[in-house]
């Protein structure tokens, strides 16, 4: 196994390395990340988690701890030497080489021959869609192919770990999809381990078998978007992946209560007594309508609708309950029946209800 | 379409003709016989500037030889102290680094023969005057400020993350300074070049104390001819210069392209 | 990378003062010797030796004489070899040599320098001249003159055997014949044609030495004569006093000169310039063969003549001298002998060549050797010998000189 294994790396910046980033430390962090698996550090700019990548890299110098991939220990390796590939926001393709021998370039440096460099490059830019562009130039090339080509250099040297730094943020939406669409099969043909850092949740999301949420230089929550999304540890994480939902209340004898009293439930009991926060999803929480089946455990809640917005498909409505404003979404059916100012019943079930105490 | 075609012909005519203009007088005054005011251009023609400067006993060309030869090791030491220099000025900060900058440029600011006194007496200590490496020496401080400010502009558009991507790549320090960074400066080295190998032409006064006499180029020729009042043999050496160094850059130029031409040639091929 | 161009530039200083060391230094004994050995020893020790002669460079005859004429010779027949090196301005010879007494510098390059007047006291003074070497010269003891003022004294500074003659120059006034029939022959000629001819007529702003030499024969012709001047400056009390009517003949003619004399070329060469192109009528020279080279070469009408004063132009002589710390002493000593020789003193004279004043005295020659001189076709610009040396005026010594140039300044230049 050569799984990638970062033990206790810390950093810390005496002074801000940057005007916009604000002096900070990367706390002492541990994480193993298996061969082939796709890692996400996600997290709002200046949290560390570029640092943590070029940590990883080689590229910083951390202040303490080890860098292992299987049984061997990489703290000490030159970043040139670790035979990890990088992918940067910008392409950085050199402009004075060919395509072609952009990709090739990792294997040059091996001392690949020249003859098998190049057939290995071909058949790397055939695999991200590219096949003919290999004697032009990279100025010749619009951005998503740029990165594409960038992709395949990366690749081509089969790197025991791809590090990637916020890849598609510089492209159009639609094409940031398209590029993750073919990160993943390209990932799986490969198998290659890849951590990954982006700031934009769906991305992580989208991609990722585990992702880390970073916040000022530490691990907030590793774990599968799902665990993330329906587990989050704390509000913190909650409120950054986008759930909106958290009513702040109460744990004291096995029930949670919320502030404004709208929300009354019994809870697990190894939840802790205390300040707690109910977290919510959206799509939890359904419309209670004549012929919608009751529920054997849970709670319902009545509410008033304050506003109704077309999302994609579904609708965002906006429930004001007790002092607590709620999102739910809604189908376009059951929209249909409901206008502003309505008062209406949602329930959720037992299982939806996440209580958190920070 | 037809408007802007004829802008462009008689603004490349304009340019052309700007640009040739202070040389025919020059021409015509090297080839004068009896040029007398108020007559516009000379009543009769004569090849004696011409003789003496080019086959005369003058030794023209191999003070053009001994020209070009010390403009090109002056401009070779420039490009090795100007990139670290540049390198070092533009990506750290250190301590006293504005007074690095100030020593640096400050042959710009001050006059040569402020500076050519000194050294001619240190020199004179070391044995380095009338040698063409004293002379080389000299030729540094007017022209080594010229190839760090330009090799300092190229420097400032290449980011860092340039040579962190090829060393992900696995390319060591020789590898990163050959295929990514020097790549990048040559545009800005071939500006500093030019600019040395002119100023380095160009040098009178340096060339003169710290050579002595021993080490003679086409500027030590052609200064007596110029304040003595000759006007056709100074016109003659004067177009002689602007010949030279204007075949230089040509030649620098042509360098440079087949350079490139050969790069694409080889990735074409490939 | 201070550091990095620091060590380099001690590195390169190191290799090369290692490999600039002279192998065949002479000793100080031996050059020594040389001031006081036969000649035979002398031109046996001179063979094979490269004798650098730093001069100005300015003129394509002048280099042109050296290169063809004499250095070929000189390697011929005495396996000498002469390599002229172009000089701007003679103080600049000086002003190395200063530097190279000061460093101690032993080995020099310089072997023959070209000097004359206030070069050669300043060399003097500091000590920058090897010796008394010119009595070691055949030719000089054959062929010179030398208890002639202008041979014994160098602008009032006694020669002492530093420096030996090589050539002669005399002042004189070019006009072009065409264009003024009648030219002016005395300072009070002069000032009436200026007010005939205005705007015809101006001289070099001084310090331009032949500026200079103009306004001291303004000197000479309205103060009275030169003999009382041939004694030094301080010894005249009353000198101020007595250079009032130069200050004001300067002054008053200065409203009919070129541009009102509101201005004054700044150099002989921009003065030549505006003769050359027909704007005043006059120029002068203290070169009395350069009209006819400069009309030799298209540059002067052909019409163009020269003339001396009534009463006497300045003339003055040039040296070639050995500085201290020549590497080629002998080489040097065979080389200036040998361009004192009458047959290259001869070629000289010729305005192809050059047309300077030969150095040598006319008596001293044989018969054939007087012909060959007579012979020499100076150009329809330029009097003949004997009409030159028949109106000599002995120079000014420099201290007058500097009085001079500077109170120039004082009360001609001031508006």
């Amino acid at each position: 196994m050569s799984d990638l294994r970062i033990i206790n790396v810390e950093k810390q910046y005496k002074q801000p390395q940057q005007k916009d980033n604000p002096a900070f430390s990367l706390h002492p962090i541990n994480l193993t990340i298996h061969e082939g698996e796709f890692f996400s550090l996600l997290g709002p700019s200046g949290c560390g988690k570029t640092s943590l990548l070029k940590l990883v890299a080689g590229l910083l110098q951390a202040d303490n701890g080890e860098i292992w991939i299987g049984d061997q220990n990489l703290t000490q390796v030159p970043s040139e030497a670790r035979n990890f590939a990088m992918v940067f926001q910008q392409s950085l393709l050199f402009p004075h080489m060919t395509v072609e021998d952009n990709v090739a370039f990792g294997l040059k440096m091996q001392k690949v021959d020249k003859k098998q460099r190049l057939s290995k490059a071909r058949d790397m830019l055939e695999h991200v869609g590219l096949q003919s562009f290999g004697s032009r130039f990279p100025d010749e090339l619009s951005g998503g192919q740029q990165q594409r080509v960038a992709l395949a250099r990366a690749l081509v040297a089969n790197p025991r770990v791809l590090l990637m730094d916020e890849p598609f943020s510089a492209l159009d939406p639609g094409l940031r999809e398209e590029m993750r669409d073919l990160l993943s099969r390209i990932q799986l043909e490969f198998h290659v381990t890849v951590l990954f850092v982006t700031h934009d949740r769906e991305e992580a999301f989208s991609l990722s078998d585990r992702i880390a949420v970073m916040s000022r230089g530490e691990f907030l929550q590793v774990g599968t978007a799902k665990e993330l999304y329906e587990r989050p540890l704390t509000t913190k994480v909650a409120s950054f992946l986008g759930l909106k939902n958290i009513i702040e209340g109460n744990v004291e004898s096995g029930y949670f209560r919320s502030t404004d009293g709208s929300f009354e439930f019994i809870v697990d009991a190894t939840t802790k007594n205390g300040l707690s926060c109910l977290i919510v999803r959206p799509e939890a929480m359904q419309l209670v309508t004549e012929d919608s089946p009751t529920l054997i455990s849970g709670i319902q809640i009545q509410g008033i609708v304050e506003q109704m917005k077309f999302n994609h498909g579904f609708y965002s409505v906006k429930i004001s309950a007790g002092e607590s404003h709620l999102t739910c979404s809604l189908t376009s059916q059951q929209a249909a029946t409901l206008c502003v100012g309505q008062t209406i019943a949602l329930q959720i079930e037992k299982k939806e209800l996440w209580v958190v105490n920070d | 379409m037809k408007p802007q075609l004829f802008i462009k012909i008689s603004l490349s005519l304009l340019v052309f003709l700007l640009m040739f203009l202070p040389f025919i007088p020059l021409i015509l005054s090297s080839l004068s016989f009896g040029w007398q005011w108020p007559a516009i251009i000379p009543d009769s023609i004569s090849f004696r500037a011409w003789d003496y400067v080019l086959f005369g006993s003058s030794g023209t060309w191999q003070a053009v030889g001994v020209s070009l030869l010390i403009a090109l090791i002056v401009t070779i030491i420039n490009i090795l102290l100007a990139v670290p220099a540049a390198n070092a000025l533009v990506r750290n900060s250190f301590r006293g680094k504005w007074l690095m900058e100030a020593i640096i440029f400050a042959p710009i600011i001050i006059p040569p023969f402020v500076a050519v006194m000194g050294i001619h007496l240190t020199f004179l200590k070391l044995g380095l005057t009338e040698t063409i490496v004293g002379v080389v020496l000299a030729h540094l401080s007017p022209t080594l400020p010229y190839m760090v400010r330009a090799i300092m502009i190229s420097y400032q558009t290449l980011s860092v993350d340039w040579e962190d991507q090829a060393r992900m790549l696995g390319a060591g320090p020789v590898s990163r300074f050959t295929l990514v960074v020097l790549p990048h400066l040559l545009p800005g080295i071939v500006a500093g070049a030019s600019l040395s190998i002119l100023i380095s032409l160009s040098q009178y006064l340096i060339t003169f104390i710290i050579g002595s006499g021993q080490v003679v180029t086409l500027s030590i020729l052609l200064f007596p001819f110029i304040s003595g009042g000759d006007p056709a043999i100074a016109s003659a050496y004067s177009l002689l210069f602007a010949g030279m160094a204007i075949m230089t850059l040509f030649g620098l130029d042509v360098l440079l392209k087949k350079y490139y031409q050969q790069k694409k040639a080889v990735t074409n091929k490939g | 990378m201070k550091n990095s161009i620091f060590l380099a530039s001690a590195f390169l200083a190191l290799t090369l003062s290692a490999c600039s060391q002279d192998t065949n230094e002479q000793t100080a004994e031996e050059t020594e010797q040389l001031l006081t050995s036969d000649w035979q020893t002398i031109a046996d020790s001179a063979t094979g030796q490269q004798v650098n002669m730093y001069m100005w460079g300015g003129s394509d005859n002048i280099n042109r004489y050296i290169d063809e004429w004499v250095a070929p010779r000189l390697k011929k027949d005495h396996d000498v070899e002469l390599n002229r090196v172009p000089m701007n301005d003679s103080q600049d010879i000086i002003n190395q040599l200063v530097d190279e007494k000061f460093a101690g510098k032993s080995n020099g390059s310089m072997d023959i320098i070209w000097i004359n007047g206030e070069n050669f006291k300043t060399a003097k003074d500091n000590d920058l001249l090897w010796g008394s070497f010119s009595g070691q010269l055949p030719n000089f003891n054959d062929f010179i003159d030398k208890d002639a003022p202008e041979i014994a004294n160098d602008f009032g500074e006694p020669v002492e055997g530093l420096e030996a003659p090589w050539g002669k120059a005399q002042f004189v006034f070019v006009h072009d014949e065409k264009k003024s029939q009648n030219p002016p022959k005395s300072m009070d000629e002069l000032a009436e044609w200026v007010q005939e001819n205005p705007g015809q007529f101006t001289y070099p702003a001084l310090p331009d030495f032949t500026g200079s030499a103009f306004v001291r024969h303004v000197l000479y012709e309205t103060t009275g004569g030169y003999e009382q001047y041939q004694q030094p400056a301080e010894s005249i009390s009353d000198l101020e006093k007595r250079l009032e009517p130069m200050w004001d003949y300067l002054n008053s003619i200065e409203p009919y000169l070129w541009r009102d004399g509101e201005t004054y070329p700044e150099s002989l060469a921009k003065q030549d310039q505006l003769y050359a192109s027909g704007e005043i009528a006059i120029t002068m020279s203290y070169d009395p063969a350069l009209a006819a080279s400069e009309v030799l070469k298209g540059r002067f009408p052909d019409s163009t003549r020269t003339f001396v004063l009534d009463g006497g132009t300045l003339s003055n002589t040039h040296f070639l001298s050995i500085p201290f710390n020549s590497s080629a002493r002998a080489g040097a000593m065979v080389a200036i002998n040998e361009m004192m020789s009458p047959e290259a003193q001869t070629a000289k004279l010729s305005p192809e060549n050059w047309g300077d004043l030969s150095a040598i005295d006319l008596n001293l020659l044989s018969s054939e050797q007087q012909q060959a001189m007579n012979a020499v076709e100076l150009g329809e610009a330029t009097l003949s010998l004997a009409e030159l040396e028949n109106n000599r005026l002995p120079e000014l010594s420099s201290d007058y000189i500097e009085i001079i140039e500077k109170g120039w300044l004082q009360h001609v230049a001031k508006e």
